[in-house]
């Protein structure tokens, strides 16, 4: 207390009263009590620090979150290699979008690993059933299943992989499918290898399972022959008759293979062995099967197209009304000519009774069947008439309408093989030499008979015959120019037309079209010119110059003998003989013999309508023109189609392949044994016969099957090794890039 | 001992199984990462539990030594499965590596933490009586009160400055606040020795009164560098939770993130 500006000490005795010294000259106690400062517990003081940390967290995590879009910061780890370029998580979870707090989003969405393979199978492409157990369709798997179960031994069964299935049974994981990302995980690494699998893994889903390659294993039945080999060569045969008989006759000995690397090769990429071509393998003894040159009976070449022989006086007695027709063919209707008119069922119908006729003698036949043979006739004019004088396409057209499908031009190309117009033409001119003016009156319903002679053919250019129609064919010799009016061998109608009072052509018999081909100086027959060499000018022509030149006739025996057509397409190609147009195949790989199997193939059928069966038949029998068929095995396709193999085994015409084996890593094992170490001769084996059926899988192999005890001997966990995937693929759809669309510029 | 051994072997036969389980799950082309991490969750969540069970005494949560162990053994388990979960390789993302940290930090903490709970005590007894840390400021005050009291009874009884010359060079600085706690953290005597050295030098310049006070002095700096044994080694005692425990909430935190990040960016592979 202050009085008189001194400061006075006024607590009380009972705390302890005045003390000496009393107040200081500020009023302040002399003995001031420090004021209380209460200290923080250690417990205290941890948890203000874990407070501390726990804010540190949750701002750490704002700042990560908040620069989500940079991978790096939730990444979990580096993508591989291959994966470099992807900046964007979105680019691979499909449920993630491109925005810095999309992802917060998909924690509560449902995941979609559909999606999410979707994204890899952007880049990598795979078949429909990518998602499927070794992208194969169900069905499939399912029989693969069910013959592996039966093959594999019951009791090799490793214990895990038993506690493993009953602790997590497969079944239910994979009902959505198999994602890409079940065995490819990434984030491990730049170079962590994504398609790495364990044994066990496989064995997730395979239930007959054993331990190792050695004990368990299925034994293998019939590896590698999968299926009857695509070109039939018959190992046992070549190597116990063939060849022994072709040394013992000293023929083509250089060419005779000595070791099996004569004609197997190792494949570039796939590790497996290839065939060498035909032509350096098998040519020097099969080409003359292959061009007719071994052909002892028969035409060398296939009929294409050919007027049939028919009964033409009995015909005219019946009032048929065929027009012109050569008497004195015998040919055949050829399958192709056949399968070429029958494209719809009218015709069909008709092929069908005439087939049931004796074409040449027609003296019994009822007029329904004579209606018919008449049909036929038209449609084997009208055929040759559009060939010549309409596109090819528009013919096939015909042939596509009744498929239901348009024909490639390509394969139509193929299937005439460029059939020139020139041997049209000729056919025209020497079998059917008014066939424009007939088929052209026969379709405006005119009668032909009992007077044949046709009206005059209107020019093409000619101003009255422009603009009414197609069926007015141009009327131009085959190299186009217009005919020679004077040349009565040109094969002119006019000059016909002229002398249809004559009747040169219908009247007299010996007159026939087919006896005029002998007339013709465009025929290529010779024969005409040695005969007639004082009335034909072209001859008289050569003479009067060679006289010139030389001062001496030209006798008879000094010409050319005839050559015959066939004869003369010695290399192959299209050629007309005996009322028919015929094509000889020019060498291996025939375009023309391929474009008919492989178009008769696939429309083959059992139906008593299907006229493509037929041409087939004749093209792969024994005694076919081109013997395709002998070496080229015909397999059950589509339906009742059927295929014809025209390339031997390689991995890419073997799709859903299980299995990969390299031989080059195996050269040089075997010692002297070499191939037959594992590719031992089964001489018993019956391996040409399972070629008269066509179902591939059920055959006979000229080798026996590899033994496995051959691999186990090196392939042990601590030799050369025995994981699954050694030997075995999974994807067995083969997996592609799709490339780039890049659009051109400025477009 | 025995008690021990019965607990490692529990502990290494969980981490067997769960090795073998996680292998069988991911033979069976699902993603192992997703069974061990899940346990890792669970397994922290329960450590996380015996800090709750400390601030709950009064429940009937079972001994508090009982969930020391099992906190000290499914900590070494879930080290185990942690190890697993990362492929023993270390990470990535910046996320990632935090939570690597974190847990290291936390691990190491917690093993540090076993080792001073089961060593510390011993030596403690081993030196002394038990002394209260909480208590061990007041005892040194009390101390350094009792040396400066000799020190200047001895310049006013004697009227020699030796005493007071020891008092000021040397002994007010060493009973001012705790000293030579590393040293004591080796359980060195060093220190002790070399001030008791000092102190017998002198001895032969005081008369007897003087050697008297000079006694009490060194009995006091023998419980003083006692104090400071206990201060350091106790300390070790309670400092090691200050890394333990902050570290593991924020590493629960990280977790939370993490398994959202995972959920967030899965690919549907259970």
């Amino acid at each position: 207390m202050k009085t008189d500006a001194r400061w006075h000490c006024t607590r009380p005795t009972s705390r302890g009263g005045k003390c000496e010294q009393g107040p200081g000259p500020d009023g302040v106690c002399c003995k001031a009590i420090p004021k209380c400062r209460p200290k923080l517990t250690l417990r205290a003081k941890r948890a203000r620090a874990t407070r501390w940390i726990a804010s540190l967290a949750v701002g750490f995590l704002a700042v990560i979150f908040a620069y989500a879009g940079d991978i790096n910061l939730l990444m979990p780890g580096p993508l591989n290699t291959a994966h470099s370029s992807l900046k964007s998580c979105g680019d691979c979870h499909a449920n993630v979008s491109s925005g810095e707090f999309d992802w917060i989003h998909s924690i509560f969405g449902p995941s979609d690993p559909v999606k999410d393979s979707g994204a890899c199978l952007k880049c990598h492409k795979i078949g429909t059933d990518a998602l499927n157990p070794h992208n194969l369709a169900l069905d499939k798997l399912a029989a693969l299943t069910e013959r592996h179960q039966a093959a594999v031994q019951a009791n090799t069964e490793p214990i895990m992989a038993s506690f493993r299935q009953a602790l997590f049974p497969a079944g239910k994981t994979f009902e959505k499918g198999v994602f890409c990302a079940t065995c490819h995980k990434e984030h491990q690494g730049e170079k962590f290898d994504l398609k790495a699998m364990a044994d066990v893994q496989c064995q997730t889903c395979h239930t007959a399972q054993f331990s190792n390659f050695k004990n368990g294993h299925p034994q293998f039945t019939d590896y590698p022959y999968g299926r009857r080999t695509r070109v039939i060569f018959d190992h046992s045969s070549h190597f116990s008759e063939h060849f022994p008989k072709a040394l013992a006759d000293n023929k083509n000995v250089k060419s005779l293979p000595g070791v099996c690397a004569d004609c197997h090769t190792p494949s570039a990429n796939s590790g497996l062995m290839a065939v060498k071509p035909f032509e350096q393998m098998c040519s020097t003894c099969h080409i003359g099967q292959i061009v007719g040159t071994d052909r002892a009976t028969g035409p060398k070449g296939i009929t294409f197209l050919a007027l049939p022989g028919l009964d033409v006086e009995t015909l005219r007695e019946k009032k048929a009304d065929i027009g012109e027709w050569p008497e004195d063919s015998e040919a055949e209707i050829a399958p192709l000519m056949k399968l070429l008119i029958g494209w719809d069922e009218e015709r069909r119908e008709m092929l069908r009774t005439v087939e049931k006729l004796d074409l040449l003698d027609l003296t019994e036949a009822t007029d329904e069947e004579i209606a018919a043979v008449e049909k036929l006739v038209w449609e084997v004019k009208s055929l040759v008439y559009q060939l010549a004088w309409t596109k090819t396409s528009d013919v096939m057209k015909m042939q596509g309408a009744a498929m239901a499908s348009e024909v490639d031009p390509k394969l139509l190309a193929s299937l005439t093989a460029n059939l020139s117009r020139d041997v049209l033409l000729g056919v025209q001119r020497d079998w059917l030499p008014n066939l424009p003016t007939e088929v052209l009156r026969h379709r405006r319903g005119e009668p032909m008979t009992p007077a044949t002679a046709p009206d005059p053919v209107e020019e093409p250019g000619d101003k009255k015959t422009e603009g009414e129609g197609l069926d007015t064919p141009p009327e131009k010799t085959a190299d186009g120019s217009k005919p020679d009016q004077s040349d009565i061998l040109s094969g002119d109608d006019s000059i016909l037309a002229e002398n249809k009072n004559d009747d040169i052509l219908s009247g007299d018999e010996a007159k026939t079209p087919a006896d005029k081909k002998d007339d013709d100086i465009l025929s290529g027959d010779d024969s005409i010119l040695a005969e007639n060499k004082d009335d034909d000018i072209l001859a008289g022509e050569e003479k009067e110059s060679e006289v010139a030149a030389t001062d001496k006739p030209v006798t008879k025996e000094e010409l050319p003998a005839p050559m015959a057509a066939e004869a003369w397409a010695e290399f192959g190609g299209w050629y007309r003989q005996e009322f028919a147009v015929l094509y000889k195949p020019v060498g291996h790989k025939d375009k023309f013999m391929q474009a008919w199997l492989d178009f008769s193939g696939r429309q083959y059928g059992k139906a008593d309508s299907n006229l493509a069966s037929p041409v087939f038949d004749r093209l792969t029998g024994k005694d076919a023109q081109g013997k395709c068929a002998k070496c080229h095995s015909v397999d059950s396709g589509d339906g009742d189609s059927l295929k014809i193999n025209w390339s031997p085994f390689s991995v890419t015409n073997s799709l859903e392949r299980f299995t990969k084996f390299s031989h080059e890593p195996h050269f040089g094992l075997f010692g002297e044994k070499g191939c037959v170490a594992c590719h031992e001769i089964n001489g018993a084996a019956k391996y040409q016969q399972t070629y008269k059926a066509n179902d591939p899988k059920v055959f006979a192999s000229n080798f026996k099957p590899v033994e496995q005890q051959v691999c186990t001997v090196c392939h042990q966990k601590t030799a050369a090794g025995e994981g699954c995937l050694l030997c075995h693929i999974y994807h067995v759809e083969n997996i592609s890039t799709p490339i780039m669309q890049t659009k051109l510029p400025g477009k | 001992m025995q008690r021990i051994i019965q607990n490692s072997v529990i502990t290494a036969l969980a981490i067997l199984f769960l090795y073998g389980t996680s292998w069988l799950y991911g033979s069976a082309l699902r993603d192992p990462r997703f069974l061990d991490g899940w346990v890792l969750v669970a397994g922290m969540l329960f450590l996380v539990l015996f800090n709750i069970r400390k601030k709950l005494p009064m429940l009937p949560l079972g001994r508090a030594a009982a969930w020391l162990q099992l906190h000290i053994y499914v900590g070494y388990f879930i080290v185990a499965v942690f190890l697993l979960h990362t492929d023993l390789s270390f990470p990535a993302g910046l996320l990632e590596w935090a939570l690597w940290l974190l847990f290291i930090i936390v691990a190491i903490s917690g093993i540090v933490g076993i080792y001073l709970t089961r060593t510390v005590p011993a030596k403690l007894e081993q030196h002394s009586e038990r002394i209260l840390f909480e208590r061990i400021p007041a005892f040194r005050t009390g101390l350094a009160e009792e040396v400066e009291a000799l020190a200047i009874d001895s310049v006013n009884q004697a009227g020699s400055l030796t005493i007071s010359n020891l008092y000021i060079n040397t002994l007010h600085a060493f009973f001012r606040r705790p000293q030579n706690l590393f040293l004591h953290l080796r359980n060195s005597r060093r220190p002790l020795n070399r001030i008791n050295s000092e102190i017998d030098n002198l001895k032969q310049y005081l008369d007897d009164p003087g050697k008297e006070r000079l006694m009490k002095i060194k009995d006091l700096v023998q419980a003083k560098d006692n104090l400071d044994f206990h201060y350091a080694q106790q300390g070790m005692l309670k400092a090691w939770l200050f890394v333990h425990i902050p570290a593991t909430y924020g590493l629960l935190l990280l977790v939370a993130a993490h398994v959202a990040v995972v959920y967030a960016y899965s690919s549907g592979v259970p």
